[in-house]
Order: structure tokens, then C-alpha cells, then sequence
């Protein structure tokens, strides 16, 4: 059983690359994002904990935000790709390979922010494992992620070497992604003391971004490669991206109005100071939904470029759909008196801004994954056999 | 087995904060005016001068209320937060990971993060301290001008805190959260 | 080893910290200048945790403030690990206020004096050279090159005892420093008195003949006039009365022109105009003289002179709709109050207060307030004013002798002598305790009758205590040697010559105490720790110095002192009968100066230690038994044993309430004629109204665009005492003024802007806390802060001085500082 059986890399690895003003642009891109996310990493080993902008009232920062979006990328190329298999998508099946790979590197991308945002990773690999906590949502991410990876590697080798039940494989990478982002949406959505999320809406929410996201890379891919078979795939994906970019609107729209419907309060501060602010307005809602669906909806598939812009400016929203969650459990203090006599009454907590590091790190990420993706590129053998 | 709660005659609280300085001794908790385990409200009153409304400034003792039904043990992954066998919930700081997800849980900001363990802390009743001693008392209790605090067991009918509890109207913190805690102002 | 120590290095505190007694385990980290601060500012170690293992508990009594409440201290390896509450003492009733916990960061502030000290810099720059003990004493003894020495001044002054100041705070070793002071021979003594309780202690005083306490815990109505009890904590007082309001037991009335803590827990508030409390009282009385509301059958049998007031309250017309426009309160109001209080006596209590005088008005106001009390007959009585019962003490011998050089106190008599008028320049009467304020100004004016030219300090604070701050720095250069005795390098000791350091009350037993009341006790402070670095008690500092002193001040009191050398002169003659026998046989010259000068050896009061003092004023009286109890429990009165019990898990009973000393008179006041001395002759006779009486100049005048300013306490904080401390600094960062919202936003100052407060003689700057607590002609700040002392490091900057804006304005009868009659201008920088 040779080492080629398992994982398909290719005979001859070479990095370099055509070099057009596009990848020269993008190889810049990275290198600066990546050297970000370096100074951020040096930043927290000098500091610590210190070095971020949280507080004891706004424990959560931008790299709960930055990992969420990751694992939604992540989920979305998989089960993107899985349903293909499962579903014989004849359309997606020359993608297949690549989105899975990806999916996965943009989970270890996301792990990367993650692993400095905890502060004691290792004492939570032990003791989730020991002592794991059922009615934690935090407890079952540890449980389900695993799963999630396990099988999306083992959907990509069967797929890659033809071994095994891919199918089956492909069926319990579906399941395990859903049940991943569900329960991601659920830590914010068991919360009863933070109104704004509390409820059913980031669980439904998440899995929709998630797959909107696994939507946009795969526009991002086609344009990297421009060929016509993933173009083809784009373009058979319209009509999913119009739903659920739809549902979304819906969603948000319908939100917001139970939400400022009677001042509950708690609630209301939240919901009004998230979707007055430009962050929503302009880029969650402005870049993120509504730009995208009027491109996909009414853009022509032959100006493939303007889808790209579409899913480039999607991608963004989803990250600001994340920070604004963040943002939005946390505005609303839940100490309301004052505990000195020189202070002003508590109001809203707006002075979060994620420090050097915390952006370093999560956006620096995203520098971290495309070099990932170049080197899997370059590495593994992620074409079908022609 | 003793299951721990306290009574606060808030009415008395001067705000004097001699509660506040007593925790930070007895339990080594760093200085710093964000770590801390206990605080006093301020409500800060209404009205334009001459013309206040007394009745809209008083103060509030504060800290972690030892929910029985406590989110922030519900939402630990690692089970680091737990309740003890005196229903004291209590932070083992071996297995916090500082995932903070009890901070965000927790509906009364009881919780700081301990710079020095980087971990997550909060009002344990003086367990490891007095509690363990023999002394029945929390340094806040004890030190207290005006006597606010009683601090007991709850299952002991015989109890001052029992007593208190049956004879005296008394009311808890965002009880509507349904977390159940055991810290009851006397009204 | 003499090291020259330049100021930032002593702030370091790096030099080498030996740390005597107890194996101080983790005391080294207890100095956190090393160690990374925390972004407050503050280092993260200076807190210790109680543990588990072997500890030794010390009973002391706390001293961060006035109120001495017992402490039981837990040491553990040496290091002070808590103070809890002592429950057996009577007085403070089983608590401790923050700053009684904050006592052990004011043990280890890495701040504090820890080595004598003599001045190489220019004065009040701070610049400082450590010596030994020794070096110190000779310092003081014979001067430096950069300062004069005791011997050289008195020489100069030709033994002119009185040429030294001696200044102190109110401490339980105050008396030890005083017997120095007495031996010594000045007639200078200048205490907190007349910067704090003066007017207050000696208006009751010669109204109803002593100052008493007030029963609240029995009181079922209670005016309190700006003594913000939930602030300014006095035990018991603070104890009893705020469980007792909002309708469990007792009436509250809360007059303060700004909204305190006390007023929040109050039953009604007040908002009265600042200094114009005498109108209020006024009326009251006016109230209950026409509407015949008062107790007359008490005040037939227990009031002098009463008649001549009435006369002049009903004539001047003092009625609530008079006083309604000098207070700002409302008639109605005013009526209420009166009827009400009235209708609750003998079990009304009009609180007396304590601190600083107000206004110009202070002491009448409190006459009028002990008369007011008296109308209502709640005197020497539960539920009224109480004079206690104080449990008795053995004597402990000191040495008083009569230096015919000594001139007498410093004060300035007018050259005219008029009747009716005040026989002092500055002031009607002058007290024990003097007047800071005139005296410090006299002697900056040169107004002197004789020259002072050296000062000793102790456990006070001039440079920040007094108003008007740049006077005490000029009066401290003039001075030409001064010598500290602190425990921290406050603004004063910056402009020391000689600075020694003390121990703090963890590290030092101090002279028992007796403390009257409705249930009396008697309590000991006992030495909880060794003395850290070189500090020492202020008995062995008295011990060391007079040691060095006593025979060379000696020497200078032989060569001019004429009765000593006249004494001496007889004691070497023969005493010759009447029939030419010998009766006493000549002596030697030696002979003679050594017995004469036992009675002036300076070193007379400090022979014994601390402990064998307390256990001889102790057992003399109340056996063995009392002295182990004083040394074991801190506290001790007779039949402890059988009264004190818990009764609940917070409560204890000291006396059963049939033993407790609620009458003690009879029900009548202690003045020599058990007589409420409403009307005093003697007072006229010294320019005093002999009653109260309102005047014109006392009404609350501010100018447009002006506020009045108004200062005060926080319960966090004890003055500037406190300022370093780094738990308490938590609490409170620094201090804000208040200023009213609607002015505020005029003038669009938001919070935290900072402010320039200034008046006629400085300025201060600070933050600003816009608030409708304070009216819009009136702004407030808590006094303590806007240390200039660089050695202190946290509170070196910090907040705004109140004394360097207040005006020394001093009231009539005393000269006491009236600490609320300066306006001020405020301005956004």
C-alpha cells in the first residue's frame, strides 16, 4: 500500500506560478496578510492574553468572529462538494476534489485563530475529551468537528483513490457539517441572558451562510482556473445562491422587526444598535446579500468576473455577519448599575475595537489559508483524470 | 450536607465597599478595578436638584449568585465549572481552557479572568478559605458596618438565614432568567 | 554605612529592604516595583490570601482612622495575611470598614519610610541622605551644615523652650509624643482641633459640659446636619442608625447641601444652603418656643439663662418663613421637622456632628443645636444624647517641668484691651489645641512675640490638612529645623530636615485605652508584627532621642534658666536650723544638678516599654485578669465574661440593656451647675454673643458665575492618609468634582473633562463628575488627593487639593478653620 494509494500528490511539485497581474497581485496579498498574521502571533507570545481588547464585559473579540467564518467557508465547500457525490452532481464533480481540500484548509485556517482565542488549548483537548460537559454547545463542537474532518478526509481519499463507500462517506461528511454548524449556531443561540441571539435565528442563519460561503469559494476557484467545466458548476448554482440569499434578506428583514416590536429591553438596544450601524447596513447587509443577488440575479454568465466580485464582496459580508454577532451579544451590559461613584451609568458597551494582534490574527488567517490552498494546489493532485 | 446561600438586608448597605477591600484580602484576588469578585450597585438617582427622588438611589451588594440552575455551568465544555456538595458553584482552574464562554453565559458579570492563572474566577463564598477553616462566615459578611449579610444553610430549618428567609419578604436577581440563585434581598 | 540616597532611587525603594522580625516568606514580592503593573497603573502582588496552614491570630485595634475599631490580625509566616473584625469590643461592633482591611497595604506599601532620613537637598525639594538612628538623633541635637540644631537654637534663644512647635494627629500614641512635648517644656502645641472637631466639641462642651455620643440605636427621630455618617463612619454611630431607617425604627432627617450617601439612606433630605444650618436651628427653636412644643417642666429645673434667649428668638423673629430664605428649605418643612422631633423627644436626638466648622457660624449653630436638644429634654438619657460611662485607668507618670525661659503659647494679645471684645487678635478664645491657621499665618507675618524657629511633627500632615497650602510651605522653609515622625513621606515630610520613620499600628503595642460610652470597654493595641526596615515605635523614637537630648538641653538650661541656678545655688548651701544646727548637710555641685535634674530628665516617660506601662495603668485598677484579657481578646471591661454573647451569627451582647449606662447624670447635663448653659456672660465678655443669635455675614453669598466649594468625606478614604494606598486607590482612582448637570452642560463640560478649580490664593485641577447631587451655585470635592510628594507613587498627582484653593478663613470664637466659606471659579482645560 504505497503512500500514493492514499492521498493522491502529484509526481513532480513544483511552486511556481504564471505570474499575471492577477496572481502577482494576489501573491503579494497573501504574503503582506500572512506576515500580519506572524505579528500577531509574536504579539500574543509577548503579551499573552493582554494583548487583546477584551474585557470583562466584552469577553468575546474578532477571533470568535474570524473562526466562525471560517468553519462557515468550510462547511459550505464540503457539503458542496459531498452533496455532489452523493447526489451524482454531474456538474460539480470536477470541483469536487478541490472544495473538499479547501473546506478542510479553511477549517485548519480557522483553527489557527482559534487556537490563540482559547487560552489553555491543550487543557481543552484533555479535559473536553474527559470531563465533557453534555449540555454544553462548546462540547459538542469539540465532538462533531473532529467528526466533520474525519470524514471529509475520508470522503476525499475514496474519492481521490476510488476505495470505499465514497457515498456513504459523503453522506456522514453532509451530517457532520450540518450538526458542526448547527452547534456553532447554537453557542450563541442557547444563550437566554444575551437577548440578541438567543433563539433559533443563528442556527438556521449559519447553516445558510455557510453554504452561501462553500458557494462564493467555489466562484473564487472558477475564476482563478477560468475553465469552462467550473464555470458550467457556477452557473448550475445560481439558483441555490439566489434562494438562500433570498431566505436571507427574508430573515434579516423579519428579525429585525420582531426584534424592535415593543422594546423588549435587552433586546431592542441590541437589535437597533447592530442594524443602525454601518457594519450591517453597508457591508452585511449592502455588500453581503444584496449586491450579490443583484449580480447573480440579473448578471450575465458570460462576465464571470462580475460574479467573482459578487462572491468576493459575499465572503466580506459573512465576516461582518460574524463580527456583528460578536458585536451583538455583548453591546447590552448586564451590570446596569454603577459599581463606583465616579463613572458614568453603564450604557452600551461600544468601545470594542479589535486590537493590532486580534486583527492580525484573524485577518491575518485568511492570508494563512491561501497559502494553504497554493500549497494543496501544488501538492496533491486535485484534477480528475481526464 | 450544609447547602450554602445569603441573605442581603440591601437596605442597610451604606456602600462603604468594606466588603469589596475584605474579599480582595482573604482571597488574594489581584488589585485592579475590573478584578473583582464582589461590587455594590450604585442606582444612580433621579430627579434635578432640590427636587431628587431618595427613593430611586440605593445600593446593591452583588456577586456571583450560586444559581442552582447556573448557565454558566450548563455552557462549560470542560466541566471546570461546577457545584459543589455545599451547592457553592465553584471554578476548577485545571481544566478552565478561558474559552470565556461562561462570561458570556453568565447573566450577573460575576466573572473576571485571573490574570495569573489565566483563568476564570468569581466569588466562591470564601470556600477555600474561611469555608475550609471551620469559620461559617464570608469575608464580606464579617467585615460588613451595617451588617447587610447573612450568609448559611439553607437546608437547616434552624438557621438564621432560614429563618430570615420564611419571616421576610425577599426577592432575587433576574429571576425571570429562571437560573434560580441563592443570593435573596431582604426587602 | 552611609549611602547617599538621591531621590529616585529612595523611590525605588531598591535599596537593600531588611525586613527585622518574622521570616517574611513572600514579603519580598510583596514589593512589587519590579514586577509588571497591572494596566491600572497598580502592581499585582500587593494582596495576600488567608491559607490554611498554621497562623497566629493578634488581637490590635485598627488605626486608619480616628475610630480605633478591633481588629484581630491573622499572621501567617510572618506575613499579615487578613484583618478581620474583633467582635468583643464594644464600640465598633464586630466590623471593619474598607480602609480597616486596606490596613495591610499600608503595612507593606513599598512607599513607606522605612530609615531616618536628614535633608541634603534645598527644603521641599525631597533630596535625602539615610542615616542611622544615631546620626538622626545628633542631627536634631546639633544640626547639619545644611540645617541648625536643637542645642544651637536654644542656646541662641537663651533656653526659650517655647522657640519649638510641637504639631500632632490624633493617634493612640499621641499621649506618648505629648509627655515628650511636656518635658520639653514648650507652649506650643498645635493639633487637628482647630482644622477639625473644635468648634463642634467645645460649643456642647460648655452647653451641656461635655461633648457627648448620641444613642442610636434607642433614637427614634434623628436630624443629621451634614455629619455624613454613611461616609464619614463613627462607631457606633454608623452602626446603629442605618439599620434603623426607612421606617424600621427611626426617622432620618438629613440636612446636607449636596445629596450624600447618608442622605440616600435618609428618611427626608434636606437640600439646605451651605453655612446657613444657625437659620434652620433658629427656627426650630422659634417653632417650639411659640407653638409651646418643647419640654418645659425639663428646662424649668435644668436650664440657665433660658429666658433671654427665648426673648430674643421670638423678637428677632427667627420663624421658618425667616429662615426659608436664608436656607433655601422650605417653611413647611421646617415645621414639619420641628413638630415632629418634639413629638418623638426624649427620644429625639439633633446628632451633634464632628468635623471640620462649616462657616464663621459654626459655633453658635452648635450651642443652638445642644440648646435645641436640651428643649426636647433627650439629655443623659436613652434614646437622646449620652455621656456614657468611662471605665477608669491607672496613671502613668510623666515629667512636667517649669522652664523659667519658656515663654507662653504664641498668640497675640490686642494692644487695646476692650470689654466686650475678643482679647486675641485672631481669635475670642484659644484652647489646648490651639489655632493652626492664625498661628501658622502669624507666623509668616512675623507677628510673633517671640522667635519660633523649630518644629516637631507627628503622625500630621500640615502641607495637606490646612487651608491654603502655599502658607505651609513657606512656613515650613522659615521654619528653620523640622523633624517628622511618619509612617509615609507625605507632603510634609518633603519638607522635613529630619524625617524619622515610625512603624505602623500592625508593627507597635500602643498605650491602652478607655473608651466612654453607653457601654464602655477598655482596649489595647497589641504588636502584631515586628517593626519592618528600621522604623520604630514612637515610645523608642521618644526614648532614643530624648537619650541623646536630655543632658546637653540640660547644660543650656543651667547656663540660663535663673530658678534652676537659684535652686542649685541653695541646694549647695547647708540648711541651718533655727538653734544653728544642721538640718540637711551642704551638697556638692553635682550632687545638686544630679538631683535637679530628675525632675527635668527628658528620658523619664520612655524608662519603661510600651506592654509594662499598659499592664501597670491596667492592673492597678482591675487585676491580672484584665491585663490577659487586654492582651489575648484587645478589649476588656468588668463582667465581660458574663455579659458578652453572640446572639446572632452577625450580633453580639456586651451589656445586657439594664446594665448599659444610658443615664449617668441623673438625666441632667455636666456642666458644673448640671444646667443647660444656654445664656454664657462670659462669652459676651470676650466679644461672643453669650446666645445664639444670627448675624448678617453668615448668610451663603455666591457671586454670579461663581460656586461655592464645598469638601468632604468618602468612606473609602481617611483624608490623605490613604492617598498611597493601593487596594483603596481601586475604589476610588481619584476625586471628581461635582458639578451640577445643568451647569455642566452649560458650560459643556462632559464627564471626566478636566477642570481647573481656582480661587484668590491657587488653584487645583481635577475631574469633572457632572451630577444633580450638588446644587448649581455649589461644587464638591473629597478632600485627600493632589498629593505634590513624588515619593508617594500612586498618589503623586493624583486628583485635585482642596487646600490649595480653600482660603484661611477662620471663625471668630476659636480661630478654627472654616473650611466652607471660599467661592471658586471652575474652567474646562
Amino acid at each position: 500500500m504505497k503512500l500514493h494509494d492514499l492521498i493522491p500528490y502529484r509526481e513532480n511539485i513544483s511552486f511556481g506560478f504564471e505570474k499575471t497581474p492577477v496572481t502577482i497581485v494576489l501573491a503579494g496579498i497573501t504574503i503582506g496578510l500572512i506576515l500580519f498574521y506572524l505579528y500577531g502571533v509574536a504579539n500574543f507570545f509577548a503579551h499573552g492574553h493582554h494583548a487583546y481588547n477584551v474585557t470583562r464585559e466584552h469577553p468575546w473579540g474578532f477571533l470568535v468572529a474570524s473562526y466562525e467564518f471560517f468553519v462557515a467557508v468550510a462547511m459550505g465547500s464540503i457539503v458542496t462538494a459531498s452533496s455532489g457525490i452523493f447526489f451524482d452532481l454531474h456538474v460539480i464533480k470536477p470541483l469536487i476534489k478541490r472544495l473538499l481540500v479547501f473546506g478542510l484548509l479553511s477549517l485548519f485556517a480557522g483553527f489557527t485563530a482559534f487556537l490563540f482565542e482559547v487560552g489553555h488549548p491543550i487543557t481543552m483537548v484533555i479535559y473536553t475529551a474527559l470531563s465533557g460537559n453534555v449540555t454544553s454547545a462548546l462540547f459538542w463542537l469539540g465532538v462533531f468537528y473532529p467528526l466533520f474532518m474525519l470524514f471529509t478526509m475520508l470522503t476525499f481519499i475514496s474519492y481521490a483513490e476510488k476505495v470505499g463507500p465514497t457515498k456513504l462517506f459523503a453522506l456522514f461528511a453532509i451530517i457532520f457539517a450540518n450538526s458542526s454548524v448547527l452547534t456553532a449556531g447554537s453557542i450563541f443561540g442557547l444563550l437566554n441572558t444575551r437577548l440578541f441571539s438567543s433563539g433559533i435565528f443563528y442556527q438556521i442563519e449559519f447553516m445558510a451562510t455557510a453554504i452561501l460561503g462553500g458557494i462564493f469559494l467555489l466562484t473564487l476557484i472558477t475564476v482563478m482556473f477560468k475553465r469552462d467545466e467550473f464555470i458550467e458548476a457556477v452557473v448550475a448554482l445560481k439558483k441555490v445562491s439566489i434562494a438562500i440569499l433570498s431566505l436571507l434578506l427574508i430573515m434579516y428583514i423579519v428579525r429585525y422587526l420582531t426584534g424592535i416590536y415593543g422594546s423588549v429591553p435587552g433586546k431592542v438596544e441590541a437589535i437597533q444598535h447592530i442594524y443602525h450601524s454601518t457594519n450591517f447596513i453597508v457591508f452585511e447587509l449592502g455588500l453581503g446579500i444584496i449586491f450579490p443577488l443583484f449580480v447573480v440575479a440579473f448578471g450575465s454568465h458570460k462576465k464571470i468576473g462580475a460574479f467573482c466580485i459578487a462572491s468576493f464582496f459575499g465572503l466580506v459580508g459573512i465576516m461582518f455577519s460574524r463580527i456583528n454577532l460578536v458585536e451583538g451579544i455583548q453591546v447590552v451590559p448586564l451590570q446596569t448599575m454603577k459599581i463606583k461613584e465616579y463613572q458614568e451609568v453603564p450604557s452600551l458597551i461600544t468601545s470594542y475595537t479589535p486590537s493590532i494582534t486580534e486583527l492580525g490574527i484573524g485577518v491575518g488567517a485568511i492570508g494563512v489559508f491561501i497559502l494553504f490552498m497554493f500549497i494543496a494546489e501544488r501538492v496533491l493532485e486535485l484534477d480528475d483524470e481526464l | 450536607m450544609a447547602r450554602y446561600g445569603m441573605a442581603l438586608d440591601y437596605k442597610n448597605c451604606i456602600n462603604c465597599k468594606a466588603c469589596e477591600v475584605a474579599c480582595k484580602e482573604e482571597n488574594g484576588i489581584l488589585l485592579g478595578a475590573d478584578k473583582h469578585r464582589i461590587w455594590v450597585g450604585v442606582n444612580d438617582i433621579r430627579g434635578q436638584w432640590p427636587n431628587l427622588d431618595i427613593a430611586s438611589s440605593f445600593f446593591q451588594p452583588s456577586q456571583c449568585q450560586h444559581c442552582e440552575d447556573a448557565p454558566c455551568e450548563e455552557v462549560c465544555p470542560t466541566q471546570a465549572t461546577f457545584t459543589n456538595e455545599h451547592g457553592v458553584v465553584l471554578v476548577d482552574a485545571d481544566k478552565c481552557i478561558l474559552c470565556t464562554y461562561c462570561m458570556t453565559a453568565c447573566p450577573y458579570d460575576a466573572r473576571y479572568i485571573d490574570d495569573r492563572t489565566m483563568t476564570v474566577d468569581k466569588c466562591t463564598f470564601c470556600s477555600d478559605t474561611r469555608l475550609v477553616r471551620g469559620e461559617i462566615t464570608t469575608a464580606c459578611q464579617n467585615t460588613c458596618p451595617t451588617k447587610v449579610r447573612t450568609f448559611g444553610d439553607l437546608d437547616d430549618p434552624d438557621s438564621e438565614i432560614s429563618v430570615l428567609l420564611r419571616n421576610r419578604e425577599h426577592f432575587s436577581l433576574k429571576e425571570n432568567l429562571g437560573t434560580k440563585p441563592k443570593l435573596f434581598y431582604l426587602t | 554605612m552611609q549611602v547617599e540616597v538621591s531621590r529616585r532611587r529612595f523611590l525605588q525603594g531598591t535599596i537593600a529592604m531588611s525586613i527585622v522580625g518574622g521570616s517574611a516568606v513572600s514579603a519580598t514580592n510583596l514589593f512589587a516595583s519590579s514586577e509588571k503593573e497591572s494596566h491600572s497603573g497598580v502592581p499585582k502582588s500587593i494582596t495576600t490570601k488567608t491559607g490554611t496552614g498554621e497562623a497566629t491570630e493578634v488581637a490590635t485595634l485598627c488605626e486608619m482612622c480616628v475610630n480605633k475599631c478591633a481588629a484581630v490580625a491573622r499572621v501567617e509566616n510572618g506575613v499579615v495575611t487578613k484583618l478581620n473584625p474583633n467582635p468583643m469590643f464594644p464600640k465598633s461592633k464586630n466590623m471593619l470598614c474598607p480602609r480597616g482591611n486596606a490596613g495591610i497595604q499600608a503595612l507593606y506599601d513599598p512607599d513607606r519610610l522605612k530609615f531616618p532620613m536628614i535633608r541634603i537637598g534645598e527644603k521641599g525639594e525631597g533630596r535625602f541622605k539615610r542615616v542611622s538612628w544615631e546620626e538622626a538623633y545628633d542631627a536634631i541635637l546639633n544640626g547639619t551644615d545644611k540645617f541648625t540644631g536643637m542645642a544651637k537654637i536654644l542656646e541662641e534663644e537663651e533656653d526659650n523652650r517655647s522657640s519649638f512647635l510641637f504639631c500632632a494627629g490624633e493617634g493612640m500614641a499621641e499621649h506618648t509624643y505629648k509627655q515628650f512635648f511636656l518635658a520639653f517644656g514648650s507652649a506650643n502645641w498645635l493639633n487637628h482641633g482647630s482644622i477639625c472637631l473644635q468648634t463642634v466639641s467645645s460649643a456642647y462642651g460648655v452647653t451641656l459640659g461635655a461633648y457627648p455620643q448620641a444613642d442610636l440605636d434607642n433614637a427614634e427621630y434623628i436630624i443629621m446636619g451634614g455629619a455624613n455618617r454613611a461616609e464619614a463612619i463613627v462607631t457606633p454611630d454608623t452602626m446603629d442608625a442605618f439599620k434603623r431607617t426607612k421606617g424600621r425604627g427611626a426617622k432620618l432627617i438629613c440636612i446636607d447641601p449636596r445629596f450624600t450617601n447618608t442622605a440616600s439612606k435618609s428618611d427626608k433630605w434636606l437640600a439646605i444652603n451651605p453655612g446657613t444650618d444657625l437659620a434652620f436651628v433658629l427656627a426650630l427653636t422659634y417653632v417650639v418656643i411659640t407653638e409651646e412644643l418643647y419640654n418645659k417642666k425639663y428646662v424649668e429645673e435644668n436650664f440657665n439663662g433660658f429666658e433671654a434667649y427665648k426673648k430674643s428668638v421670638i423678637e428677632e423673629k427667627y420663624t421658618p418663613e425667616w429662615a426659608s430664605k436664608i436656607t433655601g428649605l422650605k417653611a413647611s418643612d421646617i415645621y414639619e421637622v420641628a413638630r415632629e422631633f418634639m413629638a418623638h423627644a426624649p427620644r429625639s436626638v439633633y446628632y451633634p456632628g464632628r468635623r471640620s466648622t462649616f462657616s464663621n457660624s459654626d459655633f453658635q449653630l452648635r450651642r443652638a443645636m445642644a440648646i435645641f436638644q436640651g428643649l426636647g429634654g433627650g439629655i443623659d438619657i436613652k434614646g437622646g444624647l449620652v455621656f456614657g460611662k468611662k471605665l477608669k485607668l491607672g496613671k502613668h507618670a510623666g515629667v512636667e517641668p517649669l522652664y523659667a525661659q519658656a515663654e507662653a503659647r504664641a498668640v497675640e494679645k490686642v494692644k487695646k484691651r476692650e470689654k466686650g471684645k475678643a482679647p486675641y487678635t485672631d481669635c475670642a478664645i484659644v484652647t489646648g489645641g490651639g489655632s493652626w491657621l492664625t498661628w501658622r499665618n502669624r507666623f509668616l507675618e512675623n507677628r510673633m512675640p517671640y522667635k519660633v524657629r523649630g518644629m516637631f511633627v507627628y503622625k500630621h500632615n500640615p502641607m495637606m490638612n490646612m487651608p491654603n497650602s502655599k502658607k505651609t510651605a513657606q512656613m515650613l522653609k522659615k521654619m528653620e529645623l523640622v523633624v517628622t515622625i511618619d509612617t509615609m513621606p507625605s507632603d510634609t515630610v518633603m519638607y522635613a530636615d529630619v524625617v524619622l520613620p515610625e512603624a505602623t499600628y500592625l508593627e507597635r503595642t500602643d498605650p491602652v485605652k478607655t473608651f466612654a460610652g453607653v457601654e464602655p470597654s477598655i482596649a489595647q493595641r497589641n504588636k502584631v508584627i515586628d517593626p519592618m526596615f528600621e522604623t520604630k515605635p514612637v515610645i523608642e523614637i521618644m526614648k532614643g532621642l530624648t537619650e541623646k537630648i536630655s543632658k546637653p538641653l540640660w547644660e543650656i538650661t543651667k547656663k540660663f534658666d535663673e530658678d534652676v541656678q537659684e535652686e542649685l545655688a541653695e541646694a549647695t548651701k547647708a540648711k541651718i536650723g533655727e538653734n544653728n544646727e544642721t538640718i540637711a548637710p551642704s551638697k556638692t555641685l553635682a550632687q545638686a544638678e544630679a538631683e535637679l535634674y530628675k525632675e527635668f530628665d527628658l528620658t523619664i516617660p520612655f524608662k519603661h516599654t510600651q506592654e509594662e506601662v499598659n499592664e501597670h495603668m491596667v492592673k492597678s485598677i482591675y487585676g491580672e485578669e484584665a491585663v490577659k484579657a487586654l492582651k489575648e481578646h484587645g478589649v476588656f471591661y468588668p463582667d465581660m465574661d458574663k455579659y458578652y454573647k453572640p446572639i446572632s451569627v452577625n450580633m453580639h451582647q456586651y451589656y445586657p440593656e439594664n446594665k448599659k449606662y444610658y443615664t449617668v447624670n441623673g438625666g441632667k447635663p455636666k456642666t458644673r451647675s448640671k444646667k443647660v448653659e444656654c445664656t454664657i456672660g462670659s462669652l459676651a465678655k470676650k466679644g461672643i454673643d453669650p446666645f445664639p443669635k444670627w448675624k448678617d455675614e453668615y448668610e451663603f453669598k455666591v457671586e454670579e458665575g461663581k460656586f461655592r466649594l464645598l469638601t468632604g468625606r468618602h468612606a473609602q478614604f481617611t483624608q490623605s492618609g490613604t492617598a498611597n494606598n493601593a487596594v483603596l486607590r481601586d475604589l476610588i482612582m481619584e476625586n471628581y468634582v461635582w458639578i451640577n448637570r445643568r451647569v455642566a452642560k452649560e458650560k459643556g463640560i462632559k464627564f471626566g473633562d478636566m477642570i481647573e478649580v481656582s480661587s484668590e490664593i491657587g488653584s487645583t485641577r481635577l475631574k469633572a463628575y457632572p451630577t444633580e447631587k450638588v446644587a448649581p451655585h455649589t461644587i464638591f470635592f473629597v478632600h485627600g488627593f493632589g498629593e505634590e510628594s513624588e515619593a508617594l507613587t500612586w498618589a503623586y498627582k493624583n486628583g485635585g487639593n482642596d487646600n490649595a484653593v480653600i482660603k484661611d478663613v477662620t471663625e471668630p470664637v476659636y480661630g478654627a478653620a472654616s473650611m466652607h466659606e471660599t467661592n471658586v471659579e471652575i474652567r474646562k482645560v
